[in-house]
């Protein structure tokens, strides 16, 4: 089966569509018409095309192909996709296995009349025209053969895209769409690196401090240091008050024995009473007793 | 062949931005717990170094040597044994009992037991 289809009006596919094909278009599907325009390039033509056309019909919705001839004089073709699509859509050909749309006017430059289900063409002037089935020509005219068309290099092809945005308008925001991944993509490498660098930096201050093998370890031992601490701090204390009664009573400090956080002090030349008074401001008292002139108290730290 | 529909493509890169947005935000989210988890790793590192130079300080007798070397006291006796280090001192004035203690209270050190009578001390410091 010939995988190019003659795409005509009001006609129907006897078969259904599972591959990729290429359409050529019946003349009815678009305008063409031969244009004297002063330009080198088919660029520059083809921005001029649609005015030129817009003499002829509403060229609202049509977009423009143009093939140049030869020098300021360009074959122009003015097409409707939504109308190609619609018609495609009636005879159950999907856009998708679409490759590429031909225009009939370049595909049968070989043929001077031709028919193709029963519907007769010809070129006039090098254009191709369908001849009105009223004027009932009783020629024999050959019926085209599609399996031994050699397609022209001319071609369009259907935007699949909706109607709200364009194909164009699809792709550059794909791209803006890609730079902003990329972007982003680069941003999480450099997020990445940054990581493995701040992990390498945690891995250096194990050596760097000598520090146990675990955090747990680490703040364990931390937990000990800082009972320590407190341990340390709470004899300095101790020591300054008792130390420092003489200042307040008469006492005078005889020995310290401190021992399993026991602090058991003497003192001389005081009474029991001056001593627990003095001591209970600030700290417990375990245990006091006087023996001749001597006091001994003891303090838990 | 069969040609690819330009808002599929769309849809694919709009797509590839939403994952890269998430994976982007995951890493940021994750940089920022690996940035706290130092900064805390950081500081407990140096509070330990600065700790564990201070409860286990290897150098106990030298420091106490020059403590007492200050001081002019000569009748020191130092012994240690594992962890634990034993300062004795004999025949010292109330004066000079006053001022090694200040000087020994002015650093931390880990005191296990200490006696002071009116001419002796004895201090026994542990490491941790």
């Amino acid at each position: 089966m010939s995988n190019i289809i003659f795409l005509q009006q009001n006609s129907q596919l006897n078969h259904t569509i599972s591959k990729g094909i290429n359409i050529i278009l019946s003349c009815e599907f678009y305008w063409v018409r031969v244009f004297e325009i002063p330009v080198k390039s088919k660029k520059e033509a083809l921005l001029v095309v649609p005015n030129m056309f817009e003499e002829f019909f509403d060229i609202n919705g049509y977009e423009f192909y143009i093939i140049k001839q030869e020098d300021n004089k360009y074959l122009s073709f003015a097409y409707n996709p939504t109308l190609i699509k619609n018609e495609l859509k009636k005879q159950n050909i999907p856009l998708k296995y679409i490759n590429q749309i031909y225009f009939a006017n370049n595909e049968f430059t070989n043929e001077t009349i031709f028919k193709f289900n029963d519907i007769i063409y010809y070129y006039e002037n090098n254009i191709l025209v369908k001849v009105p089935t009223s004027l009932n020509i009783n020629q024999d005219i050959k019926e085209i053969d599609l399996t031994n068309i050699t397609l022209s290099k001319e071609y369009i092809i259907l935007s699949s895209s909706s109607k709200y945005i364009t194909t164009k308008t699809a792709y550059i925001l794909s791209g803006l769409f890609l730079l902003f991944s990329l972007s982003f993509g680069i941003k999480t490498f450099l997020l990445i690196k940054e990581q493995n660098k701040i992990l390498t930096l945690q891995d250096k201050l194990k050596n760097k401090y000598h520090l146990p093998n675990s955090i747990i370890q680490t703040k364990s031992i931390l937990k000990q240091f800082n009972k320590a601490s407190k341990k340390y701090n709470s004899l300095r204390d101790i020591l300054a008050y008792t130390i420092n009664i003489k200042q307040y009573t008469n006492a005078v400090l005889h020995s310290i024995e401190y021992n399993n956080q026991r602090l058991k002090l003497s003192y001389k030349k005081t009474t029991k009473d001056n001593i627990k008074k003095y001591i209970s401001k600030k700290y417990k008292i375990e245990s006091i007793s006087q023996n001749n002139d001597i006091v001994k108290v003891e303090i838990k730290i | 062949m069969n040609k690819t529909n330009p808002l599929y493509i769309l849809l694919l890169f709009i797509v590839l931005f939403i994952v890269s947005i998430i994976k982007y935000n995951q890493n940021n989210t994750k940089l920022q717990e690996i940035t706290l988890q130092y900064n805390q790793a950081n500081q407990l590192a140096k509070q330990y170094n600065e700790n564990n130079k201070i409860w286990n300080n290897k150098n106990i007798s030298s420091d106490i040597k020059k403590l007492a070397k200050s001081l002019n006291i000569s009748t020191i006796q130092i012994t240690t044994k594992n962890k634990i280090t034993t300062i004795r001192i004999s025949s010292l004035s109330t004066y000079l009992i006053n001022k090694f203690i200040n000087k020994l209270l002015n650093k931390k050190w880990n005191i296990n037991k200490l006696k002071i009578t009116n001419n002796f001390i004895m201090v026994q410091i542990s490491r941790l």
